[in-house]
C-alpha cells in the first residue's frame, strides 16, 4: 500500500522521487484509491498536476465562454498599474443609499445594476453594427423590507422576481456613448425610460443624479430588459424598432436583425 | 503536444508551439500577443471557474479576470513557455479556491503575485509533459468507468456536454450547489490521480 503523503506527493511533482518509489506510486495510482483521492480532492492550492488535469479537462469538448472588449480592456487597465476593477460597484452600494434612491425613483420608472449572468459573455457587437461599442447590462434586485433597509441582491438574468421589488442597473460601455434603456414585455410596447450619453467604463443609472430603481409592480411576466448603444444620436423610433426585434419569446443571438448601427446588451427577469 | 512514451524517458516539454510562440511576442510587449493569448485560453479558463456552482457568475468572472493578470504580469517567468496554459489554469484554479475560502490560511503566504506565480511557472516546467491527447484519453477512461449514478449525470453535463455551468446543474437536478461542486471535485480528483500515475510512471522510467 503506497498511499499519497505531503512528503511523497512534494517529492513527485519536484521530481526528486526517487524511480523505485515512482514506479510503485504509479502501480498504486493506476486504480482506484479512495484515500487517494481524497488526498487530491481536498489539496488547499493548486499546483503544476492541477495544470495537466485542466488541460485534459477542458480538451473533453469544446468551452464557451469567449473573451470580450470589455474584459480585455479591464486587464490591461490593471496590468498598466491601474486601480483595481471590481465589476460590482452595486455590492457597494450603501442600503441607505440605495433605500433614497429607491424612493426618489417612485415616479417614472428607473433603476440600476446586476451583476454577471450564466449567460455567454457578449461583446456587445450584436447584429452588423460596423462600429459597435462594447457594452453590458447589470442590475441589482432591490426588494423592500418592512420597517428596514431594502434587500439588495445581485441579479441574474433570466430569475424570477417578486413583483414588489425594483432593479436597479448599471451600464457599462467600452467608450462613450448614447445610451438608452427599453422595458421590452413579451406583450405590448416597448417602453423606453432612460437615455443618457454615458462615459467608458460603468455607470449607474441615475435621475437627477442619484441612483434609482425601476419598480416592478403591476407586471408580470417574462420582461427582458435593452440596452441600446450607439456612437450617434438616438433616435426613439429606432430604439423602438430594435427593442421590438427583441421581445421575449426571441432568443437573443449573434445575428440579431434590423439592429443597423446599435450596440445592445440584454437582461431579462421573471416577474411572479 | 507530443503523447507519452511507454518505452522511455520523457521528451523535452516544448509544450504548445502556438502559445510559445504567442508568449515570446508578449514578453517582448506584442499587445496583440496577449489578446491572442487571452482569446485561445478564456474558454478553458472561464470554464474552470464555472466547476465551483458556489462561485456566483460574476465571481467566476473575476477569477477569469485575476489569473490573466497575474499570468501576464509574470508571463516573462515561464521558462517554458509552451506550457502557459497549464500554468494559467493553475493560477485560475488557485484564484477559484481562493475565491472560495479554501485556502485562506495559505493565501497568507501566497498572496503575493510575484511568488505565487513565480512558483508555479518553476513548476509547471518541472512536469513531464504528457500531451493533451494522453490526458484526453485519462479523462474519457474515467468517465467511462463512472457507475450510473448523480455523479455520472454530473459530470456528462459539466464536462461531456459542456453547456451548463456547475450552478444551471445543481438547479436543473435540484440539489444543491455544494453538492454538485463535490461531485465534479471526486471526479476531478479521480482524474488527478491517474494523471499522477502517469507523471509517476514516467519519473519511474526516468532513472
Amino acid at each position: 500500500m503506497t498511499h499519497l503523503t505531503e512528503r511523497s506527493y512534494e517529492l513527485l511533482l519536484q521530481g526528486s522521487l526517487p524511480p523505485e518509489d515512482s514506479r510503485a506510486l504509479a502501480r498504486h495510482l493506476e486504480g482506484p484509491c479512495a484515500v487517494c483521492e481524497e488526498f487530491l480532492a481536498s489539496r488547499p492550492t493548486a499546483d503544476a498536476a492541477d495544470g495537466l488535469v485542466e488541460e485534459g479537462l477542458g480538451a473533453l469538448v469544446p468551452a464557451g465562454g469567449r473573451g470580450n472588449d470589455l474584459e480585455f480592456a479591464r486587464i490591461e487597465k490593471r496590468l498598466r498599474g491601474g486601480a483595481p476593477a471590481p465589476r460590482r460597484t452595486s455590492r457597494r452600494l450603501a442600503p441607505a443609499a440605495v433605500a433614497a434612491a429607491v424612493l426618489a425613483a417612485g415616479l417614472a420608472g428607473i433603476l440600476v445594476p446586476r451583476g454577471g449572468s450564466e449567460r455567454p459573455a457578449w461583446d456587445g457587437m450584436k447584429g452588423a453594427a460596423p462600429r459597435a461599442i462594447p457594452v453590458r447590462l447589470r442590475f441589482l434586485v432591490v426588494t423592500p423590507a418592512p420597517g428596514g433597509s431594502p434587500a439588495l441582491e445581485k441579479g441574474v438574468s433570466g430569475q424570477p422576481v417578486h413583483a414588489g421589488a425594483s432593479l436597479q442597473f448599471e451600464v457599462e460601455s467600452g467608450r462613450s456613448a448614447q445610451a438608452a434603456l427599453v422595458r421590452v414585455p413579451a406583450h405590448g410596447a416597448p417602453e423606453l425610460f432612460w437615455s443618457e450619453q454615458v462615459v467608458p467604463g460603468r455607470s449607474a443609472v441615475t435621475v437627477a443624479g442619484r441612483p434609482a430603481a425601476y419598480p416592478l409592480a403591476e407586471l408580470g411576466g417574462v420582461q427582458r430588459f435593452v440596452l441600446v448603444a450607439s456612437d450617434e444620436r438616438l433616435d426613439p423610433d429606432r430604439i423602438a424598432r430594435a427593442a421590438a426585434a427583441l421581445a421575449p419569446p426571441v432568443r437573443v443571438s449573434g445575428d440579431l436583425p434590423g439592429l443597423d448601427g446599435l450596440s445592445l446588451d440584454v437582461v431579462e427577469v421573471e416577474v411572479r | 503536444m507530443t503523447a507519452p512514451s511507454r518505452s522511455g524517458p520523457a521528451p523535452a516539454a516544448p509544450g504548445d508551439p502556438e502559445d510559445a510562440a504567442l508568449v515570446a511576442r508578449a514578453v517582448a510587449g506584442d499587445r496583440a500577443a496577449f489578446r491572442a493569448l487571452y482569446d485561445r485560453h478564456r474558454p478553458s479558463v472561464h470554464r474552470l471557474a464555472r466547476a465551483f456552482a458556489t462561485l456566483d457568475p460574476d465571481d467566476a468572472e473575476d477569477v477569469v479576470q485575476d489569473a490573466f493578470i497575474r499570468a501576464f504580469g509574470s508571463i516573462a517567468k515561464l521558462s517554458q513557455p509552451g506550457r502557459f496554459g497549464p500554468w494559467l489554469l493553475t493560477i485560475a484554479r488557485n484564484r477559484a479556491l481562493s475565491r472560495l475560502g479554501r485556502r485562506r490560511a495559505a493565501d497568507r503566504l501566497t498572496e503575493d503575485l510575484t511568488q505565487e506565480t513565480g512558483a508555479l511557472a518553476e513548476d509547471v516546467s518541472a512536469m513531464p509533459e504528457l500531451g493533451v491527447e494522453a490526458e484526453l484519453e485519462v479523462v474519457r477512461k474515467i468517465v467511462a468507468e463512472l457507475p450510473e449514478g448523480p455523479e455520472k449525470e454530473t459530470v456528462r453535463l459539466f464536462y461531456v456536454e459542456g453547456e451548463l455551468s456547475a450552478r444551471e446543474i445543481a438547479a436543473r437536478l435540484g440539489v444543491g450547489k455544494s453538492a454538485i461542486t463535490m461531485r465534479l471535485e471526486r471526479f476531478r480528483a479521480k482524474v488527478k490521480r491517474r494523471v499522477l500515475a502517469e507523471v509517476a510512471r514516467l519519473r519511474g522510467e526516468g532513472s
